[in-house]
């Protein structure tokens, strides 16, 4: 669309914004519940889309982009809301106008941005947003003023309180909207090359004039020029002409960047001049005085560490009641196909392999709906910003970001809300460690298998509860410290990179917007079901093909005979010489490979292999069974020593496919979750021969 | 993170990381950020 012509299809917005400017709460005011949430496909960043009505009843289309301190991109994210205000995205239309979201508060902060989208000559309008918060701490803007020297509309509201959104939408409904007048002059010694590049930019990448200058001066600023899956590349010819113009200017020792950004700078300052007015410093702010005490050296702690204990114990009780009854209900459904259908491998792969294989999944939804309900709570309060700040110093000790320690702390619940938390990670390398080490944390999913090989461990009634307690806790304790030196490990070698760079803005504190959060949650956990649950749906159907082909040729075959001749019996025995000198036989094995669906599975497995219908982790009769199994040759096989190996196997070993699949996806690689795999058992192996071999030679 | 402002900062507290007001924004800096910054002794401006 031109500035000035009336559309004739749906036009379409982009806000932009920097982050904390309340962009999404003015987003969610603005469109309610019609919203599309997905990803930019081929990169990790979430892409929201929604829709709204103008003053007249017209729809209206929103893109909710990315928050972005500036268009030279450090991240992923930034790199994605550069890319889609340019038009190098062939996924997401080029919005046809603007509307730049800033904080009131730190108005010529915030103007760096607005400043290069109106070099990009699309119709822009200025939301002023918390402006009742600015006038509250006595900080006056001529907004009048600023709307004449920009030359666009600026309006003041406040999205929180549901301000100034008629004003917005009025602005946003009209056919015509003025381009900015603003008038900025390009450095002169800088001003040849943007020329030459905006002109071949035009010519070799197709590029409209002012586009092409906006992308030009951006090329010149943008030292990294960070590029992210799926979008345009530039022409070769753009690229070698902008090699020759660095190579001149670094012959001449002209830092160019720098120039171009002060120079920009010094066109906001010109603008800010007369129109912001600052009160005197006063006395500590409110935010200031609560963060007296939550980051404290040592309130600061204390009430990090309630917080925390406040979130862990959730995960684990709260959902335990959803879980139950998800697990109910799943059960119930394979039951009813069961009874519906007649028998045959079409009813045992819809209730054993689709509905027992989706519905392991689907379990999890509670604590992911959890966990995220928390996260949104302590972001939009501005809380998470401070506990970063809190962890980063211990964080550090491994190389990795304060950030990370929320994606591992839910990790302990399970990986995959962990995985998916990581988003909020920027440096990718540090992302990319978090996720890799984030399944060594000891998630719910490996309790059952502790808890009978404790129960089966130690079969007298007399051993104290402390005993039995102790043995837990060294597991999670191991898999932390797996966790810390894998992390420390892949910093200094495989990922290796500076150290982390903290520079974390902490927002004012803010009463928590409960919509907002549920609505996030809801979305993230819809996220979840839907991308997981259509690549663990393929998974467990082959899994359910590889225990249950070839079929017994005795029709009346128990069900521990079955699997002995499935596929995944077969691989029990070809895994028996492997794992062998772990103290497996091949039985343990066709319970590794079952469990491959999900670490729980180990128990219903051995509860098939040693003939015990019903099992649970509690069952007397297949701890009984485990008691009295023994070699060929009469030894016994759960021998203490192989119950503390077979723990410490699935403290390490990457035994979840649902992990595997979030991995995935969040890498856009199948290369990451193939690696985790690789050392992750590499070193379940390893640590559990060692612990056998050395518990062997000590006489255990 | 866009301050190109002419910038009041204070030091607000920490060792390891450091908590700085800059223009009203309070931002969190670990050590090695903070050892990335150039201080510089000013002239004494009379007001």
């Amino acid at each position: 669309m031109h500035p000035g012509v009336a559309v004739s299809r749906m036009p379409v917005y982009a806000m932009v914004g920097n982050p904390n400017c309340g962009k999404t709460t003015l987003f969610n005011a603005l469109t309610g519940l019609r919203q599309k949430v997905g990803n930019y496909p081929g990169v990790t960043v979430e892409k929201k889309i929604g829709e709204t009505f103008s003053q007249h009843g017209r729809p209206m289309k929103i893109i909710d982009l990315p928050g972005a301190y500036s268009l030279a991109a450090r991240s992923p994210d930034e790199a994605v809301t550069r890319d889609v205000l340019l038009g190098r995205r062939a996924d997401t239309p080029q919005p046809d106008r603007i509307i730049c979201v800033v904080d009131a508060s730190n108005l010529e902060r915030h103007l760096y941005l607005v400043h290069q989208i109106l070099d990009l000559g699309r119709p822009v309008i200025v939301a002023v947003n918390m402006i009742d918060l600015a006038i509250h701490n006595g900080i006056k803007l001529d907004l009048t003023e600023l709307e004449d020297k920009l030359g666009v509309p600026v309006i003041p509201c406040s999205a929180v309180h549901g301000k100034g959104l008629v004003e917005l939408r009025l602005a946003m409904s009209r056919t015509e909207l003025p381009l900015a007048r603003h008038h900025w002059d390009v450095p002169a010694p800088i001003a040849p090359a943007v020329a030459e590049i905006q002109a071949t930019l035009i010519d070799a990448d197709l590029r409209a004039p002012l586009i092409a200058r906006a992308e030009a001066l951006l090329l010149l600023t943008d030292l990294e020029t960070l590029r992210v899956a799926g979008s345009k590349p530039l022409s070769t010819r753009t690229m070698a002409q902008l090699d020759t113009w660095r190579q001149r200017w670094a012959g001449q020792g002209i830092d160019w960047s720098r120039t171009l950004i002060h120079s920009r700078h010094e066109a906001i300052h010109q603008i800010c001049r007369d129109i912001i007015r600052r009160p005197r410093e006063t006395g500590p702010s409110l935010s200031d005085q609560i963060d007296a005490v939550l980051v404290h050296s040592l309130w600061g702690w204390v009430v990090f560490g309630a917080i925390m204990t406040a979130l862990f114990f959730s995960i684990f009780t709260l959902a335990e009641y959803p879980m139950h009854w998800i697990d109910l209900g799943v059960a119930a459904l394979g039951a009813g196909v069961k009874g519906a259908m007649a028998q045959g491998d079409l009813r045992d792969l819809l209730s054993d392999g689709v509905i027992g294989g989706v519905g392991g999944i689907v379990i999890f939804l509670p604590q992911i709906l959890i966990l995220f309900f928390f996260v949104g709570l302590l972001e939009s309060t501005g809380y998470m910003a401070r506990a970063a700040f809190l962890m980063d110093r211990p964080m550090s000790k491994v190389g990795l970001h304060g950030k990370s320690f929320i994606p591992l702390l839910g990790s302990y619940a399970c990986a995959i809300p962990g995985i998916m938390a990581t988003r909020t990670i920027e440096n990718a390398k540090d992302r990319l460690i978090t996720i890799l080490v984030a399944p060594l944390l000891s998630c719910s999913a490996r309790l059952p298998v502790y808890l009978l090989m404790i129960a089966t461990l130690l079969p007298s009634e007399a051993v104290s509860a402390t005993t039995k307690v102790g043995i837990m806790f060294f597991m999670y304790a191991l898999g932390t410290l797996g966790a810390f030196g894998f992390a420390w490990l892949f910093k200094r070698t495989l990922l290796r990179s500076a150290p982390p760079l903290m520079i974390l803005e902490l927002p004012p504190y803010q009463p928590p917007r409960f919509q907002d959060i549920l609505r996030q949650m809801f979305e993230r956990g819809w996220l979840f079901l839907k991308n997981a649950g259509t690549i663990i749906l393929g998974i467990s159907i082959v899994l359910w093909c590889l225990t249950t082909y070839p079929k017994h040729p005795d029709p009346a075959a128990t069900p521990a005979a079955q699997i002995a001749g499935s596929f995944a019996g077969q691989a029990g025995h070809l895994l028996e010489p492997a794992i062998k000198p772990l103290g497996f036989d091949w039985r343990i094995g066709i319970g590794l490979v079952t469990s491959f669906a999900a670490r729980e599975v180990f128990v219903s497995s051995m509860g098939v292999i040693f003939g015990v219908a019903g099992t649970d982790a509690d069952s007397t009769p297949l701890r009984e069974a485990l008691r009295h199994a023994t070699w060929p040759d009469g030894a016994a096989l759960f021998t203490p020593l192989v119950c503390i190996v077979l723990m410490i196997y699935y403290v390490f070993a990457m035994q979840c496919m649902s992990t595997i699949a979030i991995v995935r996806r969040e890498t856009n690689s199948w290369k990451w979750p193939l690696f985790q795999i690789a050392y992750m058992t590499g070193t379940a192996w390893l640590v559990s021969f060692i612990v056998y071999q050395a518990g062997r030679a000590l006489g255990f | 993170m866009g301050f190109g402002e002419a910038a009041l900062v204070t030091k607000l507290s920490g060792s390891s990381t450091s908590l700085c007001l800059v223009n009203g924004t309070r931002l969190a800096l670990n050590h090695d950020a903070a050892r990335c910054i150039l201080v510089e002794h000013l002239p004494a401006v009379a007001h």
